[in-house]
This record gives C-alpha cells, structure tokens and sequence, in this order.
C-alpha cells in the first residue's frame, strides 16, 4: 500500500489537530474534576456555616452581637484598669534618703504573662544600685549582701547573659520591667527595661521546652527604706524545662535582680555598654 | 503505475478518501472549538467558585477569630476584676449582664447591671474529725464539744440581700488565720445607696486556714438559662421553667480550726434578678442542634433571647428588663 505526500499531509493535519483535542479533553476533564471538588468544598463550608439555614444565619448573626456587647464590657474594663495603675501604681516622695518602691498592676491583653514593673523612688542622698546575676537556683534565695559578692556564672548556664552587671539608678521615679516570655520552640526571651529603654535582652536557651516563672517582692502596697536598712531583694526569674519522656526540672541557674547601695565591680549592663560606645 | 480498468474504482476511493478526511477534519475542528469553549467556561466557573471558596473560608477564619476574641475578652474582663482591691475599684460596666469573679476563695468581685438584683448568700457547716492526736492535745475538751454542739446544733445560715442596680460589690470573707475570731463576711459597694454589710455566722470564733475553690467566672445576663437545663427539664417535666433562674456568682469552701476540731464552711452566692428568664445566642445555637428552638422567644439583642415558659403569663415579672 502507497501513500501520496497530499494523505501524508492529511493525516498529519489530522494528529496536529487531534493533539490539542486530546489535550483539551483532558484538561476539561481535569477541569470537571475540580469543579466538583470545589462544589463539594463550597458545600462543606456553606455546612458549616449554615448559610442555607436561615434560622442558624440568625443565630449566628445575634452570636456577633453578644461578642460586640461583651467587647464592650472589656472596653470599659480595660479603660478603668488605667485608674487602677494610677491608684495602686504611684508613689508617695517619703524624704531625700528614703528609697521607696511598689509593683505597677499590669493586665495582659493576651494569654502571655504581663511583665512585672516596679515604680521607684530614688533617693538624691543614697547611691542605689540594680545589680543582676545569674545564682544557682539551689541556692536562689540569697540576701541582697550576699548577691553582691555573685561570681561569674559558668557559661553553659543556657543564659545567653551570665553577668553580673548593674547600673546606678539616676534620682528619681524610675520605672523597672522585667518581661519574660512567651517562649519561642525552645528559647525563652527576657528584656529588662529601665524607664521604657533596654537594659538586656537576653535569652534562655537549653534542651528541653522552657516556661518561665517571675517571682517577686510582693510591692502591693508601697514600701519605704530608709538609710537605715538594707535595699531589697526585687526579682528572680526560674526556668523550667520540660522534656518529652522525663519529668520537668529546674534549671540550674535563675536571673536575681536586686537593689544594693554599695558599690561593686560588676559589668555595665550590655545594652547600657552599646549605648555608651555608641556615644 | 495502475491499470486503466482500475480507474474509477479508484477516483471512487480518492473522492471517498477526500470526504472522510474532510468529515474527519471537520468533526475534529468543532470539538476543538467545543473543548476550547468548555475549558474557557470552566475556567470562569472554577474562578467564580475558587473566589466564592476564599470568601467562605474568610467568613469561617472571622467567625472563629471572633469567637476567639470574645473569649479574650471575657479573659480580659476577668483579669481586670482581679486587680479590684476595694468595691470602688470595680468598674462599672453597663450593658446588661452580670460580671463575676471568685478569687482565690477568699472573695467574689461582681457587677450588677440595670434591674432588680438580690444577692442570696447561703452558708452552712459541719464540724469534721479532729486530726489525729490533737483531740488528745486539745485544752478545753468541753469547749471543743460545745463549739461542735454550737456548731451542729445550726448547720446553716442565709441572707438575701437588695442590691443597687449599675453598681460593683466586693464580697469578702471575714475572719483570722492568725487568732481564733468570729467568722462571717462583708459585702461592699461604691453605691452611696448601699450600706456595707457586715454578717457574721452563729459559730464560736476559729482560726481560719485557707479554702477550697475552683475558678467560677462569670459574663453572663441575669436569670440565664443555659441549654442543659433544658436537657434536664426534658427528663423531668415537674421542673417548669420559672422566670427567675439565679445565676450562680461563686461556690467555695473555707476551712477553719477551733480546739483542734476542724470545721468546714460551704458557701452559694447567687444573684436572682425579676427580668425574664433569657438565654445567649451560643446557648441558642446548641438549643438549635438539639432541635429545642421552640423554646425560644423573640430576641432582645445583644445576643440574647427570651425563654419561653409554661406559665408565662402568671409568672410574668413586675419589671421586665426591656431591649432598649
């Protein structure tokens, strides 16, 4: 059997032809498929949101007026807890050689924790100094007397910061917050902010999940020390660990920050030290 | 090169040949055009529904998102509660639900909205066994008998108590850890129309030592019905469905020591309003999958609807806490 170049040709013409058919058959059928696909989807979704329930399109429509009637009982909440810090946040000036302090209430506007933040007064006639340092946490609670003479905390304590370092704290009301958390996978941030600026962001690093706890000085009420007694303890910031398969632990060291009036060698705190250089 | 006599079977062939190719060609050329029109029409279907798709599942992230923002919100609420040392720290909030907040079982911070509110305090006691060794240790035995006897002899205790509308209260306990001394408890408001209340129980005096309580908030509008109530009406029809439903705003226990004998004290703090008994839109939705709607009545806003009850007419309240 012979063919001519013009049925060549034909039949050539008629596979370029067939060839996008095929392929546009295939694609309309993947099409088809997809269209049901996303017909079922858009079913399931309507399911869920019951819009061809007219009776549960009205529920849900009254739902979103409870969530705006309850957003705005924390609005008005929200704004009076602003009277509250004022009440239970400020300070009454008790003499030129008097330090006096209190915790500053904070609310949390999320499910982190708040930061602890302390209001102080510093007196003009007293030099006062906040010191921080990482201390064993089996022998965490330590007098302010001995902090002072804290040692160089090994490095592998998980802090990225192992201090100690301080800062002499300018006359004045001051403000102090230590904000620790929320972990991210296995670090768990910490800044300590001096009036609203940086002292050290750190971090706790380790194998194992951290959670992080701030105990601290109670502050409810204002409390005043004279010259004649020694500064306070303020802080300690505990670090647990959590492992699959094991029970949580401690870790060996916690961050302590305290108030002292007598001088010391310690560091600069790191971001104080930059902003120094900087200058 | 063919034969002569071959020749119109031949031509017959071509011209068939020609016809088929030429059918061939032309079916071929219109289901081309027909799956390129499919395909376009499918693809403007497939954008429509993709973008109708992006559309429902942005309703169904806005409605989780805020679900869970009025969760936060009510966390906030509570939180802000928590920081109300005094009656006048608590803000007044308006709107017509109660905010309550039991802390530590030691005190319950509460506001009360619009309407005729009465706090109902129940209080009752038992005397549990000495610790061991320390009925022995105990100085006054008949002092001992005669707080149990004191004690048992009245096992309970209740108040109710008018309150001022549009006002916070702080209701505290009241008693010592540190000495043995009479134990009641207060009840405060920032209104000028209300007098601090001061109540003590009829029990000697004990050191108190600590409670046993589990979180209780509240957001809630007075007289709530939730939709397990209704289950339970459902199995016992004698329930009725009254228009007063008071909402529980705390239920703790406190311990106390008197001459080594220890002593429980159960307290139930409810607030019963005179507005209609009414349920939420997320008790609704629940009444709705238990096929329970009927019981709804119509909608007062803010989320809320009437409750239907059997006896509505004679049960009707005086006041009838109105949308407004």
């Amino acid at each position: 059997m012979r063919f001519s170049i013009r049925s060549l040709l034909a039949v050539m013409l008629l596979f370029a032809i067939s060839f996008p058919l095929v392929i546009g058959v295939r694609q309309t059928r993947h099409d088809e498929a997809l269209l049901t696909q996303l017909a079922n989807e858009i079913k399931n979704e309507r399911q869920s949101l019951f819009l061809d329930d007219p009776q549960r399109l009205r529920v849900g429509q009254h739902q979103r007026e409870e969530y705006l009637a309850i957003r705005k009982l924390r609005d008005k909440a929200e704004q009076h807890f602003q009277s509250l810090q004022d009440k239970y946040g400020h300070l009454e000036d008790r003499g030129a050689d008097v330090l006096s302090l209190r915790t500053v209430p904070q609310l949390s506007l999320d499910s982190s924790s708040p930061p602890v933040v302390f209001r102080l007064n510093v007196p003009t006639k007293r030099k006062v100094w906040l010191r921080y340092a990482l201390v064993p946490w089996d022998n965490h609670q330590q007098t302010p007397v001995d902090l002072d003479k804290a040692d160089d905390a090994p490095k592998d304590s998980g802090f990225e910061h192992v201090g100690p370092y301080q800062i002499q704290l300018d006359p004045g009301e001051r403000l102090l917050s230590v904000k620790t958390g929320p972990a991210i996978e296995r670090v768990m941030p910490i800044v300590i902010r001096l009036d609203n600026q940086p002292l050290i962001k750190t971090r706790f690093s380790a194998d194992g999940i951290p959670h992080s706890g701030a105990y601290h000085l109670s502050g409810r009420e204002q409390l005043d020390i004279p010259q004649s007694r020694a500064l306070p303890w303020l802080l300690y910031v505990r670090i647990r660990l959590e492992n699959e398969n094991k029970p949580s632990t401690n870790a060996a060291y916690c961050i302590s920050l305290w108030l002292s009036d007598r001088p010391s060698q310690f560091d600069r705190f790191p971001q104080q030290a930059s902003a120094a250089a900087g200058q | 090169m063919m034969s002569l006599g071959s020749e119109p079977p031949r031509k017959r062939l071509t011209a068939l040949t020609t016809v088929v190719f030429c059918c061939a060609l032309a079916t071929l050329l219109v289901l081309l055009v027909w799956t390129s029109s499919t395909q376009r029409a499918n693809a403007t279907k497939i954008d429509t529904l993709k973008s109708e798709l992006v559309t429902l599942r942005k309703q169904a992230r806005e409605r989780e998102e805020a679900r869970k923002q009025a969760a936060v919100d009510r966390d906030v609420i509570m939180k802000a509660f928590r920081e109300c040392r005094t009656a006048e720290d608590i803000p007044n909030l308006g709107g017509r639900r109660i905010v309550s907040n039991l802390i530590d079982g030691e005190s319950v911070v509460f506001y009360v909205p619009d309407g005729n509110h009465v706090l109902n305090v129940r209080t009752s006691w038992e005397i549990t066994a000495p610790a061991e060794g320390q009925s022995a240790m105990a100085a006054d035995r008949s002092e001992s008998k005669a707080a149990q006897e004191s004690a048992t002899a009245l096992t309970e205790k209740a108040w109710s108590i008018p309150l001022v509308a549009n006002h916070g209260y702080l209701f505290s306990i009241v008693g010592s850890q540190r000495e043995e001394s009479p134990v009641g408890w207060q009840l405060s408001s920032a209104s000028d129309e209300f007098e601090t209340r001061l109540e003590h129980l009829p029990l000697p005096p004990i050191k108190t030592s600590g409670a046993s309580w589990s979180t209780h908030q509240i957001v809630a509008p007075p007289n709530l019905v939730d939709f397990r109530w209704f289950s339970q009406a459902a199995k016992d029809p004698s329930l009725g469905l009254s228009p007063q439903r008071p909402l529980q705003i705390g239920r703790w226990t406190k311990f106390g020591r008197r001459n080594g004998a220890g002593i429980k004290i159960y307290f139930d703090l409810q607030v019963s309003s005179d507005s209609w008994a009414v349920t939420t839109a997320a008790e609704a939705e629940m009444l709705l999958v238990l096929k329970r709607q009927q019981v709804l009545q119509e909608y007062l806003g803010d989320g809320l609807y009437r409750i239907k009850h059997d006896n509505a007419d004679q049960d009707a309240p005086k006041t009838h806490a109105a949308p407004k």
